[in-house]
């Protein structure tokens, strides 16, 4: 039970502590902010995210169930079943231990999680949805660093084109990762520019694994487990990241997404060595790719 | 998605009267909507909550979509 966050009901149900459980950042700790619609560590105990209902525009924390899922049970009996009952994310908590919540106060632009009375999925994965014109999430997210690792489990409704969509960023001259022309592009400097582009064929309508690491002496970019084939610049001489916030599905107002975010997690640290540990976790929970 | 589409001060005051007709519940959201600037700065936009019209007296203009041009094309690296 979680108290005291103001009007309405506040319990997170179903979730039961402890007894065994072993998230990603259990395994690979040190985390600057993590979001997922999954428990990510035994040592969180509170809700994944915060939902505003359509019908009546209260809200309520919603946590995870008894596997560390997204609790839809709870969700949908808050939000409702029929087909004009949506669900909206209000805040998508940092499970880092770091308290970066990720908000968005103004109701046109939060994302979905409950769409016509079912929770919102992308390629069969429960996801929160953004529309592409309108929804972000904010969080107050210091870095300044060049050592920089990224996992983010998420995809887009349609091909990118050339507009580019941002999973996250900060700043369109300085940081962001987004998807545009069927690359992962990251980006995680003002100057020297810094681009760790990637020709790995993004695919719309598909969720996908996207992981970026700026170590300190090269930089890699991986979909779905799978190098770049683009060398990434060279990074040593890298002005790296100066930023206190990021917003999730946009780059503060510009390059927003179209389509769906189920888990992000920031290192302002070099996680090379955990790399493929860390995307076999991730993929041994959504069932991305094989 | 509906927009309408006026004047700065014109969607402002859209919004005030459609966050006194929501009466906000929660403890996370206060404000319906952000006006959305034309790329131009001529015009503003704002999206429309079914249910809450603009006074009579407004000059707001109501469309089913915003066209492309209110998406101003990046310059990107």
């Amino acid at each position: 039970m979680k108290l005291g966050l103001g009007l309405g009901v506040n319990s997170i149900t179903s979730q039961k502590i402890g007894a065994g459980f072993t998230g990603i950042l259990d395994e690979y700790s040190g985390a600057a902010a993590a979001y997922s619609v999954r428990r990510l560590s035994s040592s969180y105990t509170d809700g994944l995210i915060r939902v505003r209902r359509s019908s009546d525009d209260t809200e309520q924390d919603i946590g995870f169930d008894s596997n560390g899922d997204l609790d839809s049970t709870a969700l949908l009996a808050f939000v409702g079943t029929g087909g004009t009952d949506n669900g909206f994310v209000t805040t998508w908590y940092d499970q880092s231990g770091n308290g970066n919540d990720a908000t968005n106060a103004t109701e046109s632009e939060q994302p979905l999680i409950v769409d016509g009375g079912s929770v919102a999925q992308f390629d069969g994965i429960n996801a929160v949805e953004f529309n592409g014109t309108s929804h972000e999430l904010a969080a107050s997210l210091s870095l300044s660093t060049t050592a920089f690792s990224s996992f983010s489990v998420a995809g887009t409704d349609g091909a990118a084109g050339t507009n580019a969509q941002a999973i996250f960023g900060s700043n369109a001259t300085a940081f962001y990762s987004q998807i545009r022309s069927y690359d992962l592009e990251t980006r995680i400097s003002t100057s020297p520019i810094l681009t760790l582009d990637d020709d790995i064929g993004n695919n719309p309508n598909q969720m996908q694994l996207f992981a970026s690491i700026n170590g300190t002496s090269a930089g890699n970019q991986y979909i779905d487990g799978t190098i770049g084939n683009q060398s990434p610049l060279d990074t040593s001489s890298s002005g790296g990241i100066s930023e206190t916030s990021v917003y999730i599905g946009s780059v503060n107002g510009q390059r927003y997404l179209g389509g769906g975010i189920s888990e992000i997690i920031i290192f302002d640290s070099d996680q090379s060595s955990n790399r493929t540990g860390m995307e076999t976790n991730i993929n041994d929970h959504f069932d991305i790719y094989s | 998605m509906a927009w309408y589409i006026g004047t700065r001060e014109e969607v402002e005051q859209y919004n005030q009267k459609v966050n006194e007709a929501k009466a906000y519940k929660g403890s996370i959201t206060s404000n319906w909507a952000n006006p959305k600037p034309h790329p131009t700065d001529e015009y503003f936009a704002i999206v429309a909550c079914g249910g809450v019209e603009p006074d009579e007296e407004s000059s707001l203009r109501f469309v089913e979509a915003l066209g492309e041009d209110w998406f101003a094309t990046e310059e990107l690296p």
